[in-house]
């Protein structure tokens, strides 16, 4: 799980910053907005604070 | 010593290459954008998923038609006691002319006296006169059907499945089936409302969604229409004012003073986002004369010699007409006109979730 959760929050970052980027040239598709989007949002949170603190702690174990 | 180190080394588990590694996360990314597209866009639209469902509500209902009376006229009582009794002869009666609706006075010369008068490519009645017009320029083409109406119940709006107007949320179908179920001389595609869940939606004076989205378009029950952008929008006011139409797509293509506006096509079009396209859009005039107009482009594979315009474009086709306000609808693949029923542009091959058209029955008011 340590070695593939910093994939899984580079892969929906890259995903979220598509979407964003999408989301400015065509603002009518209100991909941001939506809680389609929200929800894997608050999802991406929670996994960034956990890689995080795992990120940290290794750090200070080093 | 040696066997500890290789017994250490091999209970390490083997590293993926690099490129093994990115491939699998571009792999995994691109399925992340194919999911999220099909909850975003694919199942709301075709299985509405997702879809908050609410109460239409009616807010506008047109007044009915006054009653047609073809008495001629009475003619002028002689007054008594005068001299030339036996002189002159009483007139005959001259039939005085009903006009239909509420507009039908003021564009008596656009309409008939009741009879229809249609040709291949127009159609006048007591109640509407419509013209469509097919227009070939330098590397465009396009139609536009100018249209008087006598009252607003001759302009309508339908859903893609249903009776009548059809149902909310109904589905998508081809312009031909929903133009001849209505009964429509004339069709545009709507604002293609299915695949959001957002905006202003009145169809037919019946309110059936009411979240603010961007410019919005509004025909008020007293002819006027008027585009608005998300932050000009008071929908309590609007709804006040008796809306018979509202549609959500935009943008607003003239901006008060009827200027086109400017969209940085420029800028877009190297972007890829607002390219010369086929387009769908809707003018207005005046209370009871407003224009349809399909611009057809290149898309689908289906080039005519027509590169389409940009919304900027539409907007300077739009302030030449003479138009005072007009709204971009839905386009691209789904720019539409049927004209009797029959598709007169180039199919690209996507059907529709709604028609604005014009018919010459009244259209049906879920009210």
């Amino acid at each position: 799980m340590k070695r593939l959760l910093p994939h899984i929050c580079l892969d929906i970052s890259v995903i979220f910053m598509v979407l964003f980027v999408l989301d400015r040239i065509n603002g009518a598709m209100n991909f941001l907005s939506r809680d389609v989007f929200k929800i894997p949002f608050a999802v991406f949170l929670v996994l960034v604070f956990i890689e995080s603190i795992v990120l940290i702690v290794y750090q200070r174990r080093d | 010593m040696s066997r500890k180190r290789q017994g250490s080394h091999s209970s390490k588990p083997k590293r993926m290459s690099v490129a093994a590694m990115i491939l699998l996360d571009v792999l995994a990314i691109g399925i992340g954008l194919v999911v999220f597209a099909l909850f975003h866009h694919v199942l709301p639209t075709y299985f509405g998923f997702g879809v908050k469902k609410s109460e239409p509500v009616v807010l506008a209902t047109l007044p009915p038609q006054p009653a047609v009376s073809l008495e001629p006229t009475a003619a002028p009582a002689q007054s008594e006691g005068t001299e030339t009794e036996e002189a002159e002869p009483t007139p005959e009666p001259t039939p005085t002319r009903v006009y239909s609706g509420v507009w039908g006075e003021k564009f008596a010369d656009k309409f008939t006296e009741g009879e229809v008068i249609q040709t291949e490519n127009s159609y006048r009645s007591e109640n509407v006169s419509v013209t469509v017009e097919r227009v070939v320029e330098d590397r465009l083409v396009y139609y536009v059907a100018d249209v008087y109406v006598s009252d607003l119940k001759y302009l309508g709006t339908a859903f893609a499945h249903g009776e009548g107007n059809g149902d909310f949320r109904s589905g998508l179908a081809e312009i031909d089936a929903m133009a001849k179920r209505v009964n429509a001389i004339v069709a545009i595609c709507g604002d293609h409302y299915h695949g959001r869940q957002e905006g202003l939606i009145v169809r037919n004076g019946v309110l059936y969604q009411e979240t603010p989205f961007q410019d919005v378009c509004v025909l008020y029950t007293d002819g006027r229409m008027e585009t608005m952008t998300r932050d000009e929008l008071d929908i309590e006011a609007v709804k006040a004012a008796g809306v018979w139409q509202a549609w959500s797509f935009g943008p607003g293509l003239l901006d008060a003073e009827g200027h086109a506006k400017t969209f940085g096509d420029h800028q877009a079009n190297v972007m890829g986002i607002n390219p010369q396209n086929p387009r769908s859009a809707i003018g207005y005039y005046e209370p009871g004369h407003y224009c349809l107009v399909e611009i057809e482009g290149n898309r689908a594979g289906c080039f005519i010699g027509s590169y389409g315009l940009t919304l900027s474009e539409m907007g300077t086709l739009f302030e030449q007409m003479g138009c005072k306000c007009a709204y971009n609808l839905d386009g691209g693949r789904s720019a539409a006109i049927a004209w009797m029923g029959e598709r007169i542009n180039v199919n690209y091959g996507r059907t529709l979730s709604d028609i604005i058209y014009v018919t010459d029955t009244p259209v049906e008011s879920e009210g």
